[in-house]
């Protein structure tokens, strides 16, 4: 049923979910190339994003709320994300790690890399460098968690369905090519 | 930890034999294999054997179970892209036991087109995926292995050999390296925008320090260098004008071919000069490559009209002036053509346009090849060298065919390219054989120190010189180019190459041998 | 009497909770988080792949014999706990034959293990 993504809950409500849904987030960490080790710095003793609620380390997509992209996403490795990130439950988030999967990085000239991981999934935050600081990604995440803290889901289901496109002679416009084959 | 000399404790496990010296070893492997190993080669304490193709299996069995050569432990296998000869295969073994390496080398037949090789996964299990990536990435299939499909680096349905020399680059073509560039290219486009200078690496293509030593030497091979180039431009130039009719007929078909026909001959004539294409390259983007940009980036059926439209003008106008490159032989490397349209901006977009995208396996712009010939349509369909983009990289190729046929008489660099605008193109293709490193070098090298100095400028055919990407034949050739470019031929001229990846690429020669691209 | 319901009251009172606790939970889940099914959500994980071969893993039969031995000597132990209860109030002379009856108990039980390890059963196949 799903009624949170449909109604507006009330204000205290609403910052109470919130709330709830910004400080316990669970990361699956798609770590591809070096970002990931910035990732794992960030995730160890000195820098540590779980003070900030953020458990590293999901077992899988399905207990995931958060994904970290970092690294260089290949043509190769493109399908693979966007099925995982299928699987991750509602609601979910992006956080883009590292230049290149923001644009394909130093890699942007490459016969093989997906240039920018936004060609393929919805990014909330994006964090440059190359890599980026652990520092860095505490600050995206405390950017996504203050998006989070105002974000009102009926908005932002309703602003994902106006985006999908219209499929003449019907059909799922978000199915994945391989689980509907032409 | 290559074992070169045999140290004093070499045989520390009780009852193993002490590593054999690379001598010993060519000669036990010498001795096995007889006429099948055609020639042995150590460099840096590392043996390389030469095998035959046929024999290529029989001789890693061999180092296998052999006792006194006891090579139980496979390293690697690669391809390398030899240039017009074809592809390398080659295997690296080690021993254990005994602690000694060697690697096996292959070239494999077929040349470029069909290279075929026997796979040793039966002999060394860790081949498999070895054999695996150099299919993925030169094309080079292997006879009896457990299953090459699917594609395993690349994604499944991919078109093309990432690796080969021949590879266009797409970003490449749309926009030329924006960064430092090598030492020889800089000298020919000095005083161009791009990137920050670098220091020069010493006596690049000048006759001093190291670079004098080789220059002797080399220039018996820039005779064998330029004799094969000739033969390669002839053959390369009919096989051009063959491709080229059927090409233009399909392009004309297709859309405005003639336009892009002059793209492409555009992109040909710029290809001659290593030092050229970058400087012409660059020109050109401030004008033209701009508006073009856009289409060429993503190689549309719509995009290639509109990006020949526009490099139509200038090619057009360019492959009427006829090579203007080539005029100017007896100008300084780095001259930008004479014609004042940019050049290289449009024909590469063009060509990147048309068909610039790597299609089938390994022959880049197919379509590009198919457009030489000047036959048809005077301001070429030129092959556009494939890559157009590579014609900066591989200076060599174009200036090495030039030279080629500069001392003959068919093609003064200067007057010929007029009258040979038309027949040049077709004889362009020649350009490609000759190693591409050369031809920074000899760029540098002023006329003096090279006869074939001159020929180099006037590179109107060079659509071939793709294959040496400027970047890499820049960076290890530095040391290289101090000699004479012939020293670079030197891989074809002689039997003797080093452990293959320095000095192949020299050879490259994309599909100007014509009959490269398949389609 | 009470008494003796009241207990049963307790146990009924703890089992109420337990369900009502889990059913709230997941009634909350049901109608307050968003639902958005599209795409390959409900697909089979498999790191990204797409999934290959059937989703039924079947464990070897012979490891029945662990199932086996672990009902025997829980059973066992089930039987142990209500007699050490009652062993300490006994009175002094009872207290030797309980003893002696689960030692009796124990020693049929615990003679199955030698015979397991002759026939093999305790080796990891």
């Amino acid at each position: 049923m799903g009624l949170i993504d449909q109604v507006d809950p009330p204000q205290p409500l609403k910052f109470v979910l919130n709330w709830g849904r910004k400080y316990s987030l669970w990361v699956m960490n798609f770590g591809l190339a070096c970002c990931a080790i910035e990732f794992i710095a960030t995730s160890a003793a000195r820098h540590d994003f779980m003070r900030l609620g953020v458990i590293p380390f999901a077992h899988g997509p399905r207990q995931a709320d958060l994904m970290v992209v970092a690294g260089t996403l290949t043509d190769k490795m493109a399908p693979a994300i966007k099925r995982l990130y299928d699987q991750m439950p509602e609601p979910k988030y992006v956080i883009s790690f590292g230049s290149c999967s923001n644009c394909g990085g130093p890699y942007w000239d490459s016969y093989s890399v997906t240039k920018g991981v936004d060609q393929i999934l919805p990014i909330d935050v994006y964090v440059p460098g190359c890599p980026p600081r652990p520092e860095a990604l505490l600050e995206g995440i405390i950017k996504l968690q203050e998006m989070i803290g105002q974000e009102s889901l009926k908005d932002k289901y309703a602003a994902r369905e106006a985006r999908n496109p219209i499929v003449v002679g019907g059909g799922d416009p978000t199915r994945h090519p391989a689980d509907d084959p032409m | 930890m290559t074992d070169t000399a045999v140290p004093a404790n070499a045989a520390s496990m009780p009852g193993a034999q002490p590593p054999l010296p690379p001598e010993a070893l060519a000669e036990q492997i010498r001795r096995a294999l007889e006429d099948d190993a055609l020639s042995t080669s150590i460099s840096y304490g590392l043996l390389t054997v030469d095998v035959a193709p046929a024999a290529f299996g029989r001789a890693a069995r061999l180092c296998k179970t052999s006792e006194a050569l006891a090579f139980d432990f496979f390293d690697f296998l690669c391809g390398v892209d030899a240039g017009e000869d074809g592809f390398f295969v080659v295997v690296h073994l080690y021993s254990t036991t005994r602690r000694h390496h060697v690697q096996l080398r292959m070239l494999a037949p077929g040349g470029r087109d069909e290279p075929v090789a026997p796979s040793i996964t039966s002999v060394y299990g860790g081949a498999n995926w070895s054999e695996r990536e150099a299919y993925d990435m030169y094309g080079i299939t292997f006879t009896d292995h457990p299953g090459l499909l699917p594609r395993m680096l690349t994604v499944e349905n991919f078109e093309g050999w990432p690796l080969r020399k021949d590879f266009l680059l797409m970003t490449r073509e749309v926009k030329p390296w924006p960064g430092a560039k090598e030492p020889e290219e800089r000298k020919d486009h000095a005083g161009e925008e791009g990137g920050p200078e670098r220091p020069a690496a010493t006596g690049v293509g000048d006759a001093s320090g190291p670079s004098t030593a080789g220059a002797g030497s080399g220039m018996d091979k820039a005779e064998a260098a330029k004799a094969k180039a000739e033969r390669a431009k002839a053959k390369a130039a009919e096989m051009r004008a063959k491709k080229a009719t059927e090409r233009a007929a399909a392009q004309q078909a297709a859309a405005g071919s003639s336009v892009e026909g002059e793209a492409a001959a555009a992109a040909a004539t710029t290809d001659q000069e290593p030092g050229r294409t970058e400087p012409d390259r660059t020109e050109p983007d401030s004008t033209e490559p701009d508006s073009t940009e856009p289409d060429s980036t993503e190689p549309d059926s719509t995009e290639p009209d509109g990006a020949a439209a526009i490099a139509d003008t200038d090619i057009a106008k360019d492959a009427a002036a006829g090579a203007v490159q080539g005029d100017v032989a007896a100008g300084a490397p780095g001259d930008s053509p004479t014609s004042d349209q940019p050049i290289d901006n449009p024909e590469h977009e063009a060509v990147a346009a048309e068909g610039g995208a790597p299609t089938a396996s390994g022959a880049p712009g197919v379509e590009a090849e198919g457009r030489h010939g000047g036959a048809e349509v005077q301001s070429g369909e030129r092959p556009a060298a494939d890559t157009p983009g590579m014609t900066s990289d591989r200076p060599g190729h174009a200036a090495e065919g030039l030279q080629a046929t500069a001392p003959a008489p068919q093609d003064g660099p200067g007057g010929a390219t007029a009258a040979a605008a038309k027949v040049t193109r077709t004889d362009e293709p020649g350009g490609a054989d000759v190693p591409v490193r050369p031809a920074p070098g000899s760029e540098n090298a002023p006329v003096a120190t090279d006869p074939q100095a001159p020929g180099q400028d006037s590179g109107t055919a060079t659509e071939v010189a793709q294959d040496a990407a400027p970047i890499d034949a820049g960076g290890t050739d530095a040391a290289d180019r101090s000699a004479a470019p012939d020293t670079r031929t030197d891989p074809e001229a002689s039997d003797s190459p080093e452990t293959g990846a320095g000095v192949q690429p020299d050879q490259r020669d994309l599909d100007r041998r014509a009959g490269e691209d398949k389609p | 009497m009470t008494d003796y319901y009241e207990a049963y009251g307790t146990v009924l009172a703890m089992i109420a909770a337990g369900v009502a606790l889990v059913a709230v939970a997941f009634a909350l889940s049901r109608f307050v988080a968003p639902s958005k099914v599209y795409g390959g959500k409900l697909s089979t994980y498999e790191c990204g792949l797409d999934p290959v071969g059937q989703g039924w893993s079947q464990t070897h039969i012979r490891y029945y014999l662990f199932a086996f031995m672990f009902v025997v000597f829980d059973v066992e132990t089930l039987f142990v706990f209500p007699w050490a209860v009652f062993l300490g109030g006994a009175p002094a002379e009872t207290q030797g034959f309980m003893l002696g009856t689960m030692l009796v108990f124990l020693f049929f039980v615990t003679i199955t293990l030698p015979y397991e390890y002759k026939k093999g059963v305790l080796k990891w196949v």
